[in-house]
């Protein structure tokens, strides 16, 4: 633990800050009428094999302050075929703003809800389609000098979508937190939209079992997840987003398939 | 012959009238403003920042300084800017106004403080008038283009003036009947 907020505290000194976050998401809304094309993917080495999960969404700035996102999910955990095994809908309203120049202070709140067609919950909540849940969250996003730094904190529940034959531990309600910091390589200037701009982003994800036990053969568990997100982040004509990533398990003794995921997502920006 | 006169005549009166009302409206000219926008961390916000701009009906070219989040705007001809408007397009991006910079055409006038300059459909209420008659170039100190600090600093100073909490017109301002809105600029 101690080594990833000395991480943090490195990145302040390095350069200019971001906050367009590849694992969590910062307090900020879109624009107004601003639509985001984004396809997601994450790709899984598991014992059992290689899986993947894609992930469209449209994300729409219905008001100034107000940002919802409809998301399907596509993937191969139950059928090497693939198949839809998920929708989703997810809201972020911005109660607070303070800005300043080159910096702001911004508190969110946030709310998902997901739909599974064919529950494959766990005691790790991926939240990426593969169980039915709602959410909901609070984030507070700041740039501190030249460090961007946001802080999530999120509770979700299972709904519905389990099977008491599956014989391992399900969560059935998981506190997250998030802690995620940006800064800006690339370019040292800002001169024309065009440029090229190269983030690197360094996240630390954590999950705790509440408690709530979804079968009834396995035991009461507060298990415990600590995760880290290692990403670079590149913005083409200030409208394409391509993001490289993966998420590596540092900690905890929650059950879950595998200890990394990779992630490459796209995503297009259109202001109207 | 006849026909050929009365039609020179009706034009010469549609040209006085052009000019009765260019003088009624055009107590002052504005070249171009300056916005400086807070909030602003990245290209991204930025362009959106640029394109909300883009559509405001008033403005006829919007050139930005991308490290300085300083945006300038040229005006279409004939038309006046409507400081709302223009905040209310940054608000949208996501974002604040931190200043908006006036450049006025100086006029061979000496404006006194607190006074009240037609314009538009607006009025300016001078709260520092201009140093110099080379350059006229003002700031808008209303609630939402000045700091939070500064708007509470300013209405304390200002309490004489209820226009500048209300943002409208009021007896401390014109003996003008009808109610407008007032914006407080300080050259």
């Amino acid at each position: 633990m101690r080594w990833i907020i000395l991480f943090f505290l490195c990145l302040s000194t390095l350069g200019y800050a971001q906050e367009l976050f590849i694992f969590s998401e910062p307090a900020s809304t879109m624009p107004k009428r601003a639509v985001a094309l984004r396809i997601n993917s994450r790709h899984y080495g598991t014992p059992s094999g290689y899986f993947y999960k894609i992930n469209p969404e449209i994300g729409y700035g219905l008001h100034k302050n107000f940002t919802a996102r409809v998301n399907g999910f596509y993937s191969n955990w139950a059928n090497p075929q693939g198949y839809w095994d998920a929708v989703g809908i997810s809201t972020k309203y911005k109660i607070l703003t303070i800005d300043e120049h080159h910096a702001h202070k911004r508190l969110a709140v946030t709310g998902r809800l997901v739909y599974s067609f064919q529950p494959l919950p766990m005691e790790w909540m991926m939240g990426e389609g593969n169980t039915s849940m709602a959410s909901g969250g609070i984030v507070y996003t700041q740039l501190i000098h030249k460090l961007a730094l946001s802080g999530k904190l999120i509770y979700s529940k299972l709904l519905q979508g389990w099977n008491k034959n599956h014989g391992y531990l399900i969560s059935g309600e998981v506190l997250e937190w998030q802690v995620s910091s940006g800064f800006l390589v690339l370019p040292i200037h800002y001169e024309h939209f065009k440029q090229v701009n190269v983030n690197l982003y360094a996240e630390y994800l954590g999950q705790q079992n509440l408690g709530v036990i979804m079968d009834e053969r396995s035991p009461a568990s507060y298990s415990i997840n600590h995760d880290l997100g290692l990403g670079t982040q590149l913005i083409f004509a200030s409208r394409l987003t391509l993001e490289l990533a993966c998420r590596l398990n540092i900690g905890g003794n929650m059950d879950r398939p595998t200890h990394s995921t990779y992630y490459l997502n796209l995503e297009y920006r259109i202001f109207r | 012959m006849k026909t050929l006169f009365i039609i020179l005549i009706t034009c010469l009166c549609f040209q006085i009238s052009d000019l009765k009302a260019q003088q009624n409206t055009s107590v002052l000219a504005m070249q171009k403003a300056e916005l400086q926008v807070n909030g602003l961390t990245c290209s991204m916000c930025n362009l959106s920042v640029y394109k909300s701009l883009q559509k405001v009906s008033f403005i006829d070219s919007v050139k930005t300084q991308l490290n300085s989040s300083v945006y300038t705007l040229t005006l279409k001809p004939g038309e006046y800017i409507d400081p709302s408007s223009i905040k209310k397009q940054v608000e949208d991006a996501g974002f604040s106004v931190g200043a908006l910079r006036l450049f006025f055409q100086p006029m061979d006038v000496a404006l006194a403080k607190d006074e009240h300059l037609a314009y538009g459909k607006f009025y300016f209420h001078v709260l520092n008038p201009p140093t110099s008659n080379e350059s006229w170039v003002a700031e808008i100190k209303d609630k939402k283009f000045v700091s939070q600090k500064e708007y509470n600093r300013l209405r304390k100073e200002l309490n004489q003036h209820p226009c500048y909490e209300s943002g409208m017109t009021s007896a401390c301002c014109t003996k003008d009947a009808e109610s407008r809105q007032v914006y407080h600029l300080s050259f």
